[in-house]
């Protein structure tokens, strides 16, 4: 009885190790029909493909060729293609492909290619649909893509402004999408973005003046009248911007971004309000002269998509006929995907 | 005996649970962790899945080209007998490049990727990627190239 255990466990681990003997056939290919097996012979190379498979549309694609123009194959070239088969049973062993199948009449068919084991070669095989592999980009391309990027919202703050402007950063606000559509062109690590974005921007006061255009178009600081109180004065203004920013991936999802945006400023107004007793009153004044074209410099970096940014306006806001000379900052969050 | 029927069913469940493994995870677990130039990263449930959404597992060896080439090219060859897909180069008789799709019928699927001479000159590095999941090629060569850096 122990001799029967033990020649059952012996039995046992060969069996194990004779599973992960790779000297077994390998079969590639086991269908009971297919519409047309194509096969292909050459020196440099040898290639099977079997056409729907088991009345599927999945196809069965065999290619062995040898790299650098060795040969791995010595028999001579051939070519065949047959439909309707049946019984089809591809299989390599040592360096033997065996392809086995029954013609359309019956009978029983079979091609043997001892392949030589060249030093550089390639064995692709596969069964689906379509086809198999991974592609990667190089690293030394360039690729183009249209994107949509730069979502942000920030605080404002005038630079350079004369004394008594009284511009709240905390009521300031900015409004912009970088690139409402762009195209951004890709090469490794870099990327370089332009397109069409907007931004909306304004300045907000808190002082007991108000900002008013006069006759000459010149813009000065004007009292609020007594008596009245919840002063609010400011420029807003909107603006079509193009972006030329350089992109640089720090890798770890870190993403830092640099560069000039253009500004087209298509709008600007100066609104004011204030309560006088119970009453809100509340005026706007358009024309204000603002410069039509001014570049900002803008700088964001973020992590997983998200971030800070700061972007510097060194271009004076308003023509040099408004006499109130100051360009912006700001800061705040980008969500840039 | 009903004690030696025991070991030998546990035996042959072992030897069939473990010809069901895939060869290449022998790369894991720690096996050559003494070796210095050997990374392993094994990474499954949520942390695989902010990878990308399709992933269960994620596994990645790198180590030494020369020591560790040989040996997995053995695991692959024995892995691409069970695939629906595979993709080997041979450079100067050393396999320098696989990949592999098992078919999960349904369920997971497996790929295999393997590169030979990964690294620069100075370091060359055998670089073993298993991803689990249900993944575009596509997707694939963006997570390989990412992990695989």
């Amino acid at each position: 009885m122990k001799r029967i255990i033990l020649l059952a466990l012996f039995a046992l681990m060969t069996s194990a190790l004779l599973a992960q003997n790779q000297a077994e056939p390998d079969t590639l290919l086991n269908a009971k029909n297919a519409k047309e097996l194509i096969f292909s012979s050459m020196p440099g190379g040898v290639e099977i493909t079997v056409n729907g498979i088991d009345s599927t549309s999945n196809n069965f694609h065999y290619n062995y060729f040898s790299s650098n123009n060795g040969k791995i194959n010595d028999g001579d070239t051939e070519y065949f293609r047959s439909t309707k088969v049946k019984d089809i049973l591809i299989v390599t062993a040592d360096s033997v492909l065996s392809v086995n199948y029954r013609d359309e009449a019956g009978n029983a068919e079979y091609r043997n290619v001892v392949l030589k084991n060249t030093p550089d070669r390639q064995v692709r095989t596969w069964t689906g649909s379509g086809s198999f592999g991974l592609e990667f980009a190089r690293s030394g391309r360039t690729s183009w893509e249209i994107v949509t990027s730069g979502l942000s919202f920030g605080f404002v703050t005038p630079t350079g402004a004369p004394k008594g402007m009284g511009i709240d950063m905390g009521r300031s606000l900015e409004w912009s999408w970088n690139a409402i559509l762009g195209i951004e062109m890709t090469h490794g690590r870099h990327h370089l973005l332009t397109g069409l974005g907007v931004r909306f921007k304004s300045l907000v006061s808190n002082s007991n003046h108000y900002f008013f255009k006069n006759d000459d178009k010149s813009i000065t600081m004007v009292p609020f009248e007594e008596n009245t109180r919840d002063h609010k004065t400011g420029f807003y203004t909107f603006a079509l911007q193009v972006p030329v920013l350089y992109k640089l991936d720090m890798g770890r999802s870190w993403l830092f971004s640099v560069g000039p945006i253009v500004n087209f400023n298509t709008g600007a107004h100066i609104s004011s309000e204030y309560k006088a007793g119970d009453v809100k009153h509340k005026f706007t004044t358009s024309k204000i002269g603002q410069r039509p074209v001014t570049v900002d410099g803008y700088a964001s970096m973020t992590f997983h998509g998200i971030g800070l940014y700061v972007r510097y306006s060194p271009m004076k806001m308003l023509r040099d006929r408004a006499n109130l000379d100051f360009g912006t900052f700001s800061t705040g969050l980008v969500v840039a995907f | 005996m009903r004690r030696i029927t025991v070991i030998l069913i546990l035996l042959f469940l072992t030897v069939v649970s473990a010809s069901a493994q895939l060869n290449v995870d022998r790369m894991f677990g720690g096996t050559y962790c003494n070796d210095p130039s050997v990374s392993e990263v094994v990474i499954t449930g949520a942390q695989a899945k902010a990878i990308d959404k399709g992933l269960t597992r994620v596994a990645v060896f790198k180590g030494n080209a020369v020591r560790f080439g040989p040996i997995i090219s053995k695991l692959v060859n024995a892995d691409a007998r069970k695939a629906s897909g595979r993709d080997i180069r041979y450079t100067g008789g050393k396999m320098s490049y696989a990949y592999i799709a098992i078919d999960g019928q349904g369920r997971k699927n497996t790929y295999i990727y393997y590169v030979g001479d990964a690294g620069k000159a100075s370091d060359r590095r055998a670089l073993l990627v298993i991803l689990e999941g249900t993944l575009s090629a596509k997707r694939q060569a963006q997570v390989i190239r990412k992990i695989g850096k």
